[in-house]
């Protein structure tokens, strides 16, 4: 069974960009805020009386959490990035080298089968 | 990552980390992240720290890992299994979530259950999406790994000795 063929990285990686734009399309106009905020509301909605008993001890402003937010995601996709090219570098590499040893025995043989004693 | 609820959620990742690693390591792995978010960045918490890494790290590592033997002894490749753990995986930390929220905050009127729905038409209903997002990317990560790094694929236990994988 031949499951990946040379479109399905491509095929994989349109379905998760299109399951991100999706939800600007569908659900236009809303904020995009966490969920775990809308949970909140809900908390405030079942139980009017809670009051959180515990504040964080620091907290960044909003645009400074999605920036540090976007700082974890980056170093994320760049050491997966690193990773991978490094390792397709390698396997490139080691084709090239097994390949240019091939060449030299093939023309060691060559030597050796035309020996001095048949010219 | 944005969802068609309007609203917006995150991967979480343990689903890569328990096929690769195993659930236990993940666990581990998983309770670190959640606490440099809690102090970082404010977000999850110190107080609800625990709660967090029983939904994430211990539920979602365990789901991830044996949705994965289950799949693959189905007789499913690595990475169609791979797309099964993580989006399970994901999906069931936050439907856990959604349960210690009811638990911690019943409905008044109807409940333990009328929370719960509740909750989960927040957090299951915004998780499908970047659920099955979350699976892709773990299928794809599993496809290039399969590709260029087999031997190391072997000594984690993730393939077997001659086995194919696709």
């Amino acid at each position: 069974m031949k499951t990946t063929g040379r479109w399905t990285p491509l095929i994989l990686l349109g379905a998760v960009i299109v399951l991100m734009v999706l939800p600007f399309v569908v659900a236009r106009g809303g904020d995009f805020a966490g969920a775990d905020g809308k949970a909140g509301e809900v908390i405030a909605k079942v139980n009017p009386d809670y009051v959180p008993w515990f504040t964080p001890l620091w907290e960044p402003n909003s645009e400074t959490a999605t920036m540090i937010f976007s700082v974890q995601a980056a170093i994320g996709a760049g050491l997966l990035a690193f990773g991978f090219g490094y390792w397709v570098g390698r396997r490139k590499g080691s084709e090239q080298s097994a390949r240019d040893q091939r060449g030299t025995d093939a023309q060691a043989e060559t030597l050796l089968t035309a020996g001095p004693g048949d010219s | 990552m944005p969802s068609v609820t309007g609203s917006s959620s995150h991967p979480t990742g343990m689903g890569l980390g328990s096929i690769l690693f195993g659930p236990w390591p993940m666990v581990l792995v998983g309770s670190i992240v959640l606490l440099f978010q809690a102090l970082l960045l404010a977000h999850g918490g110190i107080t609800t720290w625990g709660a967090n890494c029983f939904s994430m790290a211990i539920v979602g590592a365990f789901v991830a890992f044996g949705v994965f033997k289950i799949v693959r002894r189905l007789g499913a490749s690595i990475p169609v299994a791979g797309f099964c753990a993580a989006a399970i995986s994901d999906l069931v930390t936050y439907c856990t979530t959604a349960t210690q929220l009811a638990i911690a905050y019943p409905d008044k009127v109807s409940g333990f259950w009328g929370s719960w729905v509740k909750f989960m038409g927040v957090f299951a209903v915004t998780q499908i999406p970047l659920a099955i997002a979350e699976g892709l990317l773990t299928s794809l990560v599993l496809v290039y790994l399969l590709k260029y790094q087999r031997s190391e694929m072997g000594s984690l236990g993730v393939l077997k000795t001659g086995e194919q994988w696709a």
